[in-house]
């Protein structure tokens, strides 16, 4: 019984280990993708300076007025697995329709926006994932630490001393089985 | 009374705002309630009431004037209008972006701000404009808000010139005006060679029957100015030639009208620009100062 709970533990361990190797290459992947962080911020913080300026430029009164042609994006919130770990994430699910915006200023500067924007989505996904792997990396390192530097050891320790046991029962048994001989 | 009002428009263009009044009010050294013409703009208001009382401002001092001299009211009064048809640009972006809360300038002698709003369709906006006798044509068979907004300034450029027209002033002050009123719409226009391209504004322009207007079109429509370089060509190219050579006769009325019309429009960029958090030198570098 306390062999079995052994094995069982061992082939646990091993399975956890493994899984804990892949979100640990999946969390890599994912940190090196953030290194875009940076460039996605400083394209969305030029793309606002240049509609703050826009809007000074033309006034706020124009301003208002242009921007009220721009029909906004959808963005859907969807669960997706990254290595078995569901994830919320947010998805484009329409581009804003600038169609009506006629002003070639107003139209490049929105569409700057938008571009920059869609960068921070996809930046703000792969933190959401990264923060979710990494959730259940430290979960599974736990578990896998618990069986690792304490369950196993006692149980093969319990598996040990009953084999003491059973070994020194066998040892006195033998003992007192050639003295009822001998005598 | 020609003369009174010019006398009292050189009153009225000793209060406006210099350079360095609008380097006080940018850097928030002075509150813009600190200058009497502007005492009633607080700095508890929102962007919107400052920007409103602002053009409220602009809007008095050219309709005191209007009242003053009936011979030029016509020229002023189609000046002033030039907002009716703003707010009508604005209100056909707000039906076609689908309705949202708009801001209109605070003007309304022929239609105003409120019963523009009601305005559902690109006919009923040219038909209110029509009965206002802002308009004298037919609505032009347009599809996009492109086409209807410059078939509005089209019809502004018309109603403008008309207002030259309509003035009772000497011969040389007339063609003065009228220079200027075409150089002032020449400017507008071209605007719109970005978005619809030269050849195309002209054939509108030459449509529309403004024959003068697609002359000095012709010469500068290629040019894609901004919106800044478009209110300091106003100012060099209409404004200072006017006061220069008019300095007591109509012409002067339609230079301090210009200069009137750009203190409202650098107050909007700096009052916006400052809410938007905006440098010192980010928020005057849009301006036109003209004096």
């Amino acid at each position: 019984m306390l062999r079995r709970r052994l094995e069982l533990a061992k082939r646990g361990l091993t399975i956890l280990q493994m899984r804990r190797e892949m979100l640990a290459k999946e969390l890599v992947l994912l940190l090196s993708e953030l290194r875009r962080r940076r460039e996605a911020e400083e394209a969305f913080a030029r793309a606002l300076q240049r509609a703050a300026e826009l809007r000074a430029s033309r006034g706020e009164i124009e301003f208002r007025s242009m921007a009220s042609l721009a029909k906004p994006p959808r963005i859907e919130l969807v669960a997706v697995s990254y290595q078995g770990v569901p994830v919320r994430q947010a998805r484009v699910a329409g581009e804003p329709d600038l169609s009506a915006v006629h002003d070639p200023e107003f139209r490049e500067v929105a569409e700057e926006l938008w571009r920059a924007l869609a960068g921070m989505i996809e930046v703000a996904n792969v933190e959401e994932a990264a923060a979710e792997v990494g959730k259940q990396l430290v979960s599974i390192n736990q578990v896998a630490n618990s069986l690792e530097r304490s369950v196993i050891p006692s149980l093969e320790d319990a598996v040990k001393r009953v084999e003491e046991w059973v070994a020194n029962r066998e040892l006195e048994d033998f003992v007192r089985a050639r003295r009822l001989r001998g005598g | 009374m020609e003369l009174y009002a010019v006398v009292r428009a050189h009153g009225l263009k000793s209060r406006l705002l210099r350079r360095n009044d609008y380097e006080a009010i940018a850097s928030g050294e002075k509150g813009l309630y600190e200058y009497p013409d502007y005492s009633a703009v607080s700095d508890r208001d929102a962007l919107e009431e400052k920007v409103e009382k602002v053009y409220r401002v602009y809007v008095r001092r050219v309709s005191l004037l209007a009242s003053l001299t009936p011979e030029l009211s016509p020229l002023l009064n189609a000046l002033l209008d030039r907002l009716e048809f703003e707010n009508s640009k604005i209100q056909l972006r707000r039906l076609v972006g689908g309705g949202a809360h708009a801001l209109f300038y605070p003007y309304g002698r022929h239609i105003g701000p409120s019963r523009l709003s009601a305005l559902r369709s690109w006919e009923e906006v040219w038909g209110a404009l029509s009965k206002a006798g802002l308009v004298e044509t037919p609505a032009p068979e347009e599809r996009s808000l492109a086409g209807w907004e410059l078939a509005l300034d089209l019809a502004y450029c018309r109603h403008l010139l008309r207002g030259v027209e309509g003035s009772k002033v000497s011969r040389r002050s007339k063609r003065a005006l009228e220079r200027a009123a075409l150089t002032e719409c020449s400017i507008a226009l071209s605007r719109w060679s970005r978005a619809l391209g030269a050849d195309a504004v002209l054939e509108a322009v030459s449509g529309a029957g403004l024959s003068g207007v697609c002359e000095l079109l012709r010469g500068v429509a290629a040019k894609s100015w901004s919106a800044a370089e478009a209110d300091r060509l106003l100012a060099s190219e209409v404004a200072k030639p006017l006061e220069e050579e008019y300095p007591l006769e109509a012409p002067f009325l339609y230079a301090f009208e210009i200069y009137a019309r750009l203190e409202a429009r650098n107050l909007e960029k700096i009052l916006t620009g400052l809410h938007l958090g905006l440098s010192r030198d980010d928020a005057l570098k849009f301006c036109a100062i003209a004096l």
